[in-house]
């Protein structure tokens, strides 16, 4: 199976060293979009803006292939 | 003190009544020619079995036995029978409440503390949680049958066993309230504090992806949490390690979540680091039972 690393970048970039197993990039957004709810939700909890985090999801040879934008997660 | 398993050999003529690890000491502290002779006593590095009472101890040293357990070595399966007691002398094990696949979470966390086989330790035959090595290491094993059977004879010991379940209870409804009613940056700081009051120095082996699994979240909430930590100069991110370079302030992060059980603990089995703590906590025991 392919191998997916979930960065997160912010005011810089926090790379995932270990990566994701997955099938497909399908699996690999939705893991992105499961992760970014819920940082989101934890984030309104506290009272922390997180407004401005995405992740990206690149390949193993770094290239980008999607973003995750945390702005774009829809709840109201 | 990782290694082969130590022997105190020697003949050695003792009054009174005198543990293994509180005879091990003297001997090193009067620089006697400890490694050879006749007598046999296993070295334990259990902070349960160093607390026993001498009697206590030499009713199950027998069943004891050595034995290496490399990481996610399996100790407990859910719904099987229970087969052995495991009081760890280094490494971590992680006890995990689990329904079905996606939904496990990590309720405790035993190493050289305590023992595993909360279940058996109450006389239930089988375990409902998942108990496996987090962080490889080893361990004194005795089987369920040969530990029942002491705890028949000696009531000491099982008053002492009971009141480590009592500690371990604890520890699990404590995870319960951080579950509930802390952030995860929180629950992590309590985390990262329970792994690193049993590691062997500052440093946690553990990989984002396990302790996604342990606290219960996906790893990028993870990830972005240690990164606060690591941003605010607590600790030190590197490929499979977590370095803890302040503990107070990982203290202040936990935000209250950490510690209750903790000081349980120290107030019914004495502080680990202080040797004469232990030696006091067993006298005072000793008595209180009225042997």
């Amino acid at each position: 199976m392919p191998l997916y690393f979930l960065n997160i970048r912010e005011a810089g970039v926090t790379e995932d060293l270990e990566g994701y197993e997955l099938s497909g990039l399908d699996m690999a957004v939705q893991e992105a979009s499961e992760g970014a709810r819920e940082i989101a939700a934890d984030a309104i909890r506290s009272g922390r803006t997180v407004g401005e985090m995405s992740i990206e999801v690149t390949d193993e040879h770094g290239v980008k292939l999607a973003t995750v934008r945390l702005r774009d997660i829809r709840f109201l | 003190m990782a290694g082969e398993p130590l022997y105190v050999r020697g003949t050695i003529f003792v009054r009174g009544k005198v543990g293994p690890q509180p005879l091990f000491r003297a001997l090193n502290r009067n620089k006697f020619p400890v490694g050879f002779g006749c007598l046999d006593i296993p070295m334990a590095y259990n902070h349960i079995l160093n607390s026993l009472l001498p009697d206590d101890f030499a009713l199950i040293q027998l069943g004891l036995e050595t034995v290496q357990l490399p990481l996610q070595r399996k100790l407990e399966l859910r719904g099987y029978p229970i087969e052995a007691f495991y009081f760890l002398e280094s490494g971590l094990a992680s006890v995990v409440a689990t329904a079905g696949a996606v939904r496990s979470i990590e309720v405790g966390v035993i190493g050289k503390e305590g023992m595993t086989g909360l279940a058996a330790l109450l006389g239930a035959d089988r375990s409902h949680h998942e108990v496996f090595m987090q962080t490889a290491g080893r361990a004194k094993r005795i089987t369920v049958s040969n530990l029942r059977q002491a705890m028949q004879k000696s009531s000491t010991l099982k008053d002492t066993l009971l009141l480590y379940a009592h500690t371990l209870v604890l520890q699990v409804s404590y995870t319960a309230l951080a579950s509930g009613r802390y952030q995860l940056e929180e629950r992590l700081a309590r985390w990262l504090l329970m792994a690193l009051d049993r590691a062997q120095g500052p440093t946690v082996h553990l990989t984002h992806d396990s302790l996604a699994v342990m606290l219960g979240t996906r790893r990028a909430g993870v990830t972005v949490a240690l990164n606060e930590l690591q941003k605010r100069g607590i600790i030190t991110l590197s490929r499979g390690g977590i370095t803890v370079i302040d503990r107070v302030a990982l203290e202040d992060a936990s935000n209250g979540s950490y510690g209750a059980p903790e000081a349980e603990y120290r107030r019914l089995f004495g502080d680990e680091s202080k040797s004469s703590d232990l030696d006091n906590k067993k006298v005072e025991r000793a008595s209180s039972s009225g042997n």
